[in-house]
């Protein structure tokens, strides 16, 4: 305590010292004069009375030197000379100054912002309490290659009620709503879920309360809502017990969780218990529902992965006809946000920090040269008596300033950035509005300042300190350089080593994003709106009732002028959400050991297919003569046909849906469309006409249509229509299909521009560093150069020597990078399509753009020296 | 020449407080002489080592200082002991003691 006390007493008398300087010469006169007094009084003459007070003090100056260290801190007043002394430093040349700090800022403000994302995304805890005992539990069946199941109920009731390794095992599935009785119909996103699914969350309500057990049963009519709708409701204070239209019917509202609460997935509004009865309990045949649960205190995932293992087999061996083969499997929550983005963020952070990399080389490479031309200044101070600890502690004093400054643009720029990302909110970050300059952070912005001035100084400081005093003055500046060139055609080697990484990743990306972008996705998106209706179960229960609805809007909306096409389906092209059903194509055998035939499910109406440009490859579309009694038909995309009639035409065989009899006659074989993620084709498809589906279930159509202008002008007309055949009809999920064509390729997009710009900012630091080098390398030797044109060297031969040694330096580097790049492209894999990671066209052309772009580097400067005047040049110094 | 000897390390912080306890406000003078008086002239204050003990005492808060007149009307710093410093020289006196109790007990028991 005392200690630290004094610690403060010194650190600020550091600071403001002119009073106390005085007070101590006074102290030490009056003790000096105390003395003489005293001898006299002992009886000394005058003049021996000084001369023994004189001995008995010894030298006053150093008397002073030693009180002074124990006044302030040496140390501090050390750092304040050398922060003085590298201000001025820095007044001395602006230009440098400027550079590094730009530079710096410009590496740590990329880091920075990437680590924001890393803290939001991958290291702060997910917004539920002990998040990491969060569990999903997917049904697997491996030999079918599906490893990521939603289950059935009967299969997530059995797992609840014998595993015990959880606190709560729960279960949601997606429920679309519509509200209404209110002034604006809506479309919400719903779920169904189990009763205890907030338990297994633990999260609380805002108000009132969330289910109880026993609630999911048919007939209850409790729902949660979010803040977000009851703010949306007017943020009414009695909330709780009012009643809300879903769906047609009546619900109560029960609860309201807290702002920011979500789960599964952003967008949901209400919760709803699972209306259950003890049939639907027990069903096995649909997977539909998603299972997660909270692990006990104590249970790892890997033992209750085993536990639910032993359950599934059990379950598999009680139920074979619609168990066999499934498994399970259990993923952590944060693996299941984060697992696919994962290595996307690392990999932004890793160009970010390569880049950086090269910001300290360029800025080591200066540092050197500048050590170079202020050898002569060092060598003076360090024979005025500076030491070298003293000596490489004020060159580091100066690259950490350096670096600091660095630092706080890159706070700068990194708080630019995370506004932007959070304002941008891009789907694929998890948690991108929770980004934010947290402590962490800043914190890691200031490790990374201290890191990179240490970095980019060391080198030169350690060079300075090195030189040999006398050989620098002898030689007037200049005694040090074979050295120094050395080192700084190696910093130059490293650069474009890192530079080669750099652009091979973009380079990988910018071509997998061309490739993407130059497929044919099987539709054409130019012109086409899209937009979902959904109609109430309860109210449109049958495919009559709904084609009241769907058949005259269409034959309205075809009549509108400039509408070229309209048409209806299930699930417009890259919607992703593929019903799966197992189907029995007629006559097609398969043993027992391979997996029962499956096709997605689609409801189409005629005109569909004509909308959106997907082409048939033989027979024809629906049409209008299909109807519930003519014969039922079919039409299959040409992956079905691949599959269940590989070299046979399909068109007039028959299929049907696993325990219906309805058997349906192909029609029609039309092309394959893209998944949504548009590297991969689509599985086997089966489309049905709304008139004769048999899943009275299926009420809900994407209404497309093509038109002549934007189609967004049709909007208001169409809401309209709706409005008059039933007003309680919300739209939703409006898009036009060239907005969901870029929604599919944004993710590779982004990725694609952000290391792409990062590869190319680490070009031109590159090629900065090669012309840096090499004019500096031929300013140094303007004298050779004159005496050697003077003595009549051809200037093509000095030409070619020196780009022949500096074109050394760059292959070298492109060596070592290719090396490194094949090692680390493959950590990028998952994000490239259409190209191989080590592409061998792609490696060349980085390496041709880099010898290339630095022979123009270099012949600058070399030029500019073949170009002087031999006698001018001879006598410069 | 009898050469005097300097203080040793560490017992120059006590024997400022002990001075100051038993004579009162002191200058840096007087605390020096009083010191080399104790101890019969064996010992030699060393000025360079006496001002930075005392700024340390002062940093510590165990004595203050304050401009004043000496007995001879001239201006001088006085240095006297706060009651942290009271508290101070009993602790520091007490442990003095009983280390060099052991150190002499080590000294003599060696023989025997």
């Amino acid at each position: 305590m005392r200690r630290f006390r004094a610690f403060w007493l010194r650190a600020a008398s550091s600071v403001g010292r002119k009073s106390a300087e005085s007070d101590m010469a006074a102290e030490i006169e009056s003790n000096f004069e105390l003395h003489i007094a005293e001898n006299i009084q002992r009886g000394m003459d005058p003049a021996a009375a000084r001369r023994e007070a004189v001995l008995r003090f010894g030298n006053p100056e150093s008397v002073k030197e030693s009180y002074r260290d124990r006044r302030s801190l040496p140390a501090l007043q050390m750092l304040s000379q050398d922060l003085t002394y590298a201000f001025r430093t820095f007044q001395k040349s602006p230009g440098f100054t400027l550079a590094a700090v730009v530079t710096l800022a410009l590496g740590i403000g990329a880091n920075t912002a990437i680590f924001s994302v890393v803290d939001a995304a991958l290291i702060r805890p997910l917004p539920y309490p002990s998040a990491d005992r969060l569990v999903n539990v997917w049904a697997t069946a491996s030999r079918r290659g599906i490893d990521h199941s939603q289950t059935s109920a009967g299969d997530y009731f059995d797992w609840h009620d014998h595993a015990s390794s959880f606190e709560a095992l729960a279960s949601h599935a997606s429920w679309p709503m519509n509200l209404t009785g209110v002034a604006d119909p809506l479309h919400l996103s719903g779920r169904l879920v189990s009763a205890n699914f907030f338990d297994a969350l633990g999260v609380a309500p805002e108000r009132g309360r969330t289910f109880l057990r026993g609630e999911d049963k048919p007939g209850n009519d409790s729902v949660v809502i979010s803040h977000r709708l009851w703010v949306q409701l007017g943020s009414a204070g009695d909330i709780i017990g009012k009643t809300l239209v879903l769906n047609g019917g009546t619900s109560v509202v029960v609860g309201v969780m807290p702002a920011g609460f979500h789960y599964p997935i952003r967008e949901t509004d209400v919760w709803v218990p699972l209306p259950l009865d003890a049939k639907n309990r027990a069903f096995r045949e649909g997977h539909w529902m998603t299972v997660f649960g909270r692990l006990r205190a104590g249970a790892s995932i890997e033992s209750a992965t085993r536990e639910m293992q032993v359950i599934a087999s059990r379950i598999e061996r009680e139920y074979p006809a619609t168990n066999s083969g499934w498994s399970v499997r259990l993923v952590s929550l944060r693996e299941e946000l984060t697992g696919n983005v994962r290595p996307v963020i690392w990999a932004f952070q890793g160009a970010a920090g390569l880049l950086l990399l090269m910001g300290c080389v360029n800025l080591a490479n200066l540092l050197l040269a500048r050590a170079a031309s202020r050898s002569r200044e060092l060598a003076i101070r360090s024979s005025l008596g500076a030491g070298r600890g003293r000596i490489v502690r004020q060159l580091l004093t100066e690259s950490l300033l350096l670096a600091l400054g660095g630092g706080a643009g890159g706070l700068l720029l990194a708080y630019a950035a995370v506004k932007a990302i959070r304002a941008s909110d891009f789907g694929f970050i998890p948690n991108a509005t929770e980004v934010s300059l947290s402590a962490a952070v800043v914190l890691f912005a200031v490790a990374c300042s201290l890191l990179v001035g240490v970095l980019f100084g060391l080198a030169p400081a350690l060079q300075a300190a090195r030189t040999d005093l006398q050989s620098v003055l002898k030689a007037g500046g200049r005694g040090t350089q074979s050295g120094v060139e050395r080192r700084r055609n190696l910093l130059v080697s490293a650069e474009v080593a890192l530079a080669f990484v750099l652009l091979a990743g973009g380079g990988l990306l910018v071509r997998s994003l061309w490739q993407m972008t130059s497929t044919d996705p099987g539709f054409r998106s130019a012109n086409v709106l899209s937009m979902k209706l959904m109609l109430p179960r309860s109210q449109y229960s049958s495919n009559l009732k709904q084609a009241a609805v769907f058949d005259p809007l269409l034959a309205k909306v075809r009549s509108m002028p400039g509408v070229r096409a309209a048409g209806a389906v299930s699930d417009p092209p890259l919607n992703g959400n593929d019903m799966t059903f197992k189907v029995v194509p007629e006559n097609f055998q398969w043993s027992a050991n391979e997996p029962h035939p499956e096709a997605v499910l689609r409801a189409a109406t005629p005109g569909y297919l004509a909308t959106v440009d997907l082409r048939l490859a033989a027979g024809r579309d629906f049409a209008d003569f299909d109807t519930a009694q003519s014969t039922q038909v079919a039409m299959i995309n040409e992956a079905t046909a691949k599959r269940y009639w590989p070299g046979v035409d399909p068109i007039g065989r028959r299929i049907r849906i696993v325990d219906e009899d309805r058997w349906m006659t192909i029609v029609g074989v039309t092309r394959n469309l893209r998944k949504r993620v548009l590297s991969e084709e689509e599985a086997p498809v089966l489309y049905v006409p709304y008139t004769q589906k048999s899943q009275p279930w299926l009420s809900w159509a994407s209404l497309v249509l093509r038109t002549d202008g934007d189609p967004r002008a049709y909007l208001n007309a169409i809401r309209a229509e709706i409005r008059g055949l039933d007003r309680n009809l919300p739209l939703s999920d409006i898009e036009t299909l060239d907005e969901v064509l870029s929604k599919a390729t944004a993710f590779h997009r982004l990725r694609a521009v952000l290391i792409g710009s990062i590869a190319g900012v680490a070009l031109v630091m590159a090629l900065l560093g090669v012309y840096g080098v090499l004019s500096w390398a031929v300013a140094q030797r303007t004298q050779e150069i004159g005496i050697r044109l003077a003595l009549g060297a051809p200037a093509g031969r000095l030409t070619r020597q020196f780009l022949g040694t500096g074109l050394v330096r760059v292959v070298a580097g492109i060596l070592v990078g290719a090396a490194a790049a094949l090692g680390v492209t493959r950590w990028i894999e998952t994000m490239l399509f259409g190209v191989a990671p080590r592409d061998p066209v792609t490696f060349l052309a980085v390496a041709a753009l880099l010898i290339a772009s630095s022979v123009v580097a270099m012949w600058l400067p070399t030029r500019r020296a073949l170009r002087i005047d031999p006698t001018i040049a001879i006598r410069m110094d | 020449m009898n050469r005097k000897n300097d203080v040793w390390q560490g017992t120059l912080a006590l024997m400022v407080l002990k001075t100051l306890e038993s004579l009162g406000p002191q200058h840096g003078y007087g605390i020096a002489r009083r010191i080399e008086q104790t101890s019969g002239d064996q010992l030699a204050v060393n000025y360079g080592t006496l001002y930075p003990a005392l700024l340390k005492l002062e940093q510590e808060g165990f004595i203050a200082s304050e401009w004043g007149l000496s007995d001879n009307n001239r201006k001088a710093k006085f240095y006297s002991l706060t009651r942290a410093g009271r508290k101070q020289v009993s602790k520091e006196t007490a442990q003095w003691a009983q280390t060099t109790e052991i150190l002499a007990r080590f000294l003599t028991g060696g023989n025997s």
